[in-house]
């Protein structure tokens, strides 16, 4: 049951409906049900690795929450060990032991959203262990923590506290709320079915066989897949963020206008998977760092959760193989660049701030950094490491003759149409990112509102592309 | 209580029909240029054509998959009309089996009261719920079907009695498939008439791979006697309204024809089914099957059509079911 399936939009409403009309106790069992109904309807056997990650994180969480508990060091580390054990064998194992004869395959592979509740789970057990007199372990909204069907395929990866806080709220809900949560939900709907799905399959035909593409093609479909990630991505957050609110429930901002960032470090921490940035920047680099401040450490620090993350993403998702490594490895370089020219980067900002010149330079800087990640992507979406640089070496020497590759080059209308779909999505996002424009047009009138409303429907009956296809990240 | 009890403030009901009722006429409105787009341009489908000629007689209707449709590409209706005076409507469809073809012959009932029904069989068209359950809810064919009463009903009927996918009734219904092409940037597929004037090379690889998609799965017994069942609820609606048939099978390569799979078991099984009823089968899938009449690997071009018409089909059509 997809996001995007009819049965989700019957489910959803009907859900909700029904969770407002039931009695305060009986509510949270309703979303803890609904939640596992929704996992099961992938498979039914998803819910026993729910289950295995619930039973660890459950129990260790429940040991953690006493303060005055002893060997809370060694559960803590049992705990995560296990979980990242399952996690481990479940998207490693046997594509790794694929090739040695003499090793057994275990014959499972990680179900959808695995990791990214291993992950809420590995934080839970982290948050209970560090604030243990903040805990209110309730195996209850436990469960839902970990199984909360927005959220579980594909993030946010949510913090215990503040989620468990949101279900504490008593203010009134409010028909803006709903208005709100709808509206999100329909502006993923409409990145995801517009514009990524519309996306993906000519960026699908150019990356089936690279070394058949023309270079221009590739380069094409590259742009193309950039936005078909982050729309995909964003419009699968937007959707959870949405149907999570109209539970009342609130969830993290996770993307917030990647592509506008003007560094890399913005990128990745303030614009791109931010739940994902700061669990890794929480449990991975700040321990790491620990006191110290060296800059090697740092640099360090840097390279080994880039590379955590290439990790994580690699193991299933467009294929096995060491192109998540460079994408991870390539993005934990350009962090420690810019970190490196950090002194002459805040020199110059300061020299052309409030300039015309300050205006180009962030433009440039915009763009630079969009065409860094660009690069970072192709290993990405390439199925293995060999296609990646087949794309780079197929792009790189044909790059001076672009203008004249362009000029000759026969665009069809599945060409124009792919891109007056971006230009509509980063038209529209330009207008989210002034945040004085935002707050006049959540004021307008009320039909200039419902047009807004109307043209989203329209898009998605009109231009959608309504194959169901899955979510990109409900398979890492 | 792990959850609290937070108050829902009451919804401006007035404000949330005021906006369902404004998108159902946006709907509307949108859905109705469809139709008129659908219904005016295009002869595309069966449904169109059939839509075209209401009310008029039409002597000979065409059903079958798409090798009946090369009898388009080279004008056999006007060439039929020039040298007998009769009319033919080819009402053949893309990947149709039995099912769809009993679809579109039902409408053609109500529409043009056809006298006699050349029936064009393909064998792969009775192996597979994909030539028929499947092409019911066909979005690429809903897309191009005009809303009538008739055909939703029928369409109806067939959903309920051979289970094709309610989806499809649906998205008949609301004009779905007409406001969201399926098909927007086709990339590779049959080019059908663009083609027709080519001559083909058959590769056995182009032979092996078009069997491949003609037989999703491979065909069983059971499946075929299903469909033949079909064909003859087909044939009994057509006798019971005094319409003449004729059952034909269209040359093909030799290359085509020797890899088919249970040619002569199907073949058998027909010739079954049609003997008791007094009706003619013409297998001409042995003639004319020179390569050079072939535009891909199974379809006549334009010189196989004009040697089956003057060779065989012009004296088939003149003389109806006469054996």
């Amino acid at each position: 049951m997809l996001f995007t399936s009819p049965e989700f939009l019957l489910f959803l409403p009907v859900t909700v409906l029904l969770y407002w009309w039931l009695p305060a106790g009986w509510r949270l069992p309703w979303l803890v049900l609904i939640s596992l109904g929704f996992y099961a309807s992938f498979a039914i056997e998803n819910l026993a690795y729910l289950s295995a990650v619930a039973v660890i994180a459950l129990s260790a969480g429940r040991y953690l929450a006493r303060p005055d508990a002893s060997r809370r060091c060694l559960v803590l580390w049992s705990g995560i060990l296990a979980l990242l054990g399952l996690l481990g064998a479940l998207k490693y194992y046997d594509p790794l032991v694929r090739d040695v004869a003499w090793l057994p395959q275990i014959g499972l592979s990680a179900p959808a959203g695995f990791s990214f509740y291993a992950f809420t789970a590995i934080a839970l057990l982290i948050d209970r262990y560090r604030m243990p007199t903040e805990a209110v372990a309730s195996v209850r909204q436990d469960l839902l923590y970990l199984a909360w069907f927005p959220k579980i395929l594909a993030g946010p990866i949510e913090r215990i506290a503040p989620f468990t806080a949101g279900l504490a709220r008593r203010s009134p809900m409010k028909p803006i709320h709903f208005a709100i949560g709808g509206q999100l939900f329909l502006w993923g709907l409409v990145k995801k079915v517009v514009i990524a799905d519309n996306l993906a399959p000519y960026v699908d035909r150019v990356y089936a066989i690279p070394g058949y593409a023309v270079p221009l093609e590739l380069i094409i479909a590259s742009y193309f897949f950039a936005f078909q990630i982050y729309c995909d991505f964003s419009g699968y957050t937007d959707m959870a963020r949405g149907a999570s609110q109209l539970f009342g429930i609130r969830l993290s901002e996770n993307f917030r206008r990647s592509y506008f960032a003007q560094s890399i470090s913005e990128f990745w921490s303030r614009r791109w998977h931010i739940s994902l940035a700061s669990w890794f920047r929480d449990y991975l680099y700040y321990p790491f760092m620990g006191t110290s401040r060296t800059a090697v450490r740092m640099y360090l620090g840097l390279m080994i959760v880039f590379i955590a993350s290439g990790i994580w993403h690699a193991g299933l998702g467009y294929g096995i193989g060491w192109g998540f490594l460079v994408w991870g490895a390539l993005n934990g370089i350009y962090l420690c660049v810019e970190r490196a020219l950090t002194p002459i980067r805040r020199n110059l900002r300061t020299r052309l701030r409030g300039s015309f010149a300050g205006v180009i330079y962030g433009g440039f800087t915009t763009l630079l950094v969009f065409h860094l990640v660009l690069v970072s992507w192709v290993f990405f979406r390439a199925a293995d490491l060999g296609d990646g640089i087949t794309v780079i070496t197929r792009i790189w020497p044909t790059l001076p003759e672009l203008p004249g590759l362009v000029s000759r080059y026969p665009f069809t209308a599945e060409h124009v149409f792919l891109a007056l779909l971006i230009v509509g999505l980063l038209a529209v996002e330009l207008v989210m990112e002034q945040k004085g424009l935002r707050k006049r047009l959540s004021r307008a009138p009320l039909l200039l509102r419902w047009i807004a409303v109307y043209i989203g429907l329209f898009a998605l009956l009109l231009l959608g592309r309504w194959q169901s296809e899955a979510f990109v990240y409900m398979q890492f | 209580m792990d959850i609290a009890d937070r108050p829902v403030q009451s919804f401006p009901r007035r404000l949330i029909v005021g906006f369902l009722a404004l998108w159902g006429m946006l709907y509307i409105a949108a859905v109705c240029v469809a139709e008129v787009t659908v219904a005016r341009v295009g002869q595309g489908t069966a449904f169109q054509k059939l839509l075209s000629l209401k009310g008029q007689e039409v002597d000979w209707v065409v059903l079958g998959a798409s090798h009946a449709l090369p009898l388009v590409y080279g004008d056999v209706p006007e060439r039929h009309r020039a040298d007998t005076a009769q009319s033919m409507a080819v009402l053949a469809e893309v990947g149709a089996g039995p099912l769809y073809n009993s679809f579109v012959f039902q409408q053609a009932l109500e529409d043009i009261r056809p006298k006699r029904l050349l029936y064009v069989v393909d064998s792969f068209a009775f192996a597979s719920p994909s030539w028929n359950e499947a092409r019911i809810s066909d979005r690429k064919l809903l897309r191009k079907t005009p809303l009538r009463a008739s055909t939703a009903m029928s369409m109806a009927r067939i959903t309920v009695r051979h289970k094709a996918s309610p989806t499809g009734l649906a998205d008949y219904l609301t004009g779905f498939s007409k406001l969201n092409p399926p098909d927007r940037f086709p990339q590779a597929g049959w080019r059908g008439a663009a083609d027709f004037d080519r001559t083909a090379r058959i590769s056995r690889h182009a032979v092996q791979s078009r069997i491949g998609y003609l037989y999703p799965e491979p065909p069983h017994a059971d499946d075929t006697a299903r469909y033949l069942d079909i064909l003859d609820a087909l044939f009994d609606m057509a006798q019971a309204a005094d319409i003449e048939i004729v059952v034909v099978k269209l040359p093909m390569p030799d290359a085509f024809r020797t890899a088919l799979p249970d040619e002569a078991a199907f073949d058998q099984a027909l010739r079954a089914r049609l003997a008791p009823r007094g009706i003619v089968f013409h297998d001409l899938s042995a003639d004319v099957s020179d390569p050079g009449y072939f535009f891909d690997t199974d379809h006549l071009n334009r010189s196989g059509v004009d040697a089956l018409y003057s060779n065989f089909l012009h004296e088939i059509l003149a003389f109806g079911s006469m054996p």
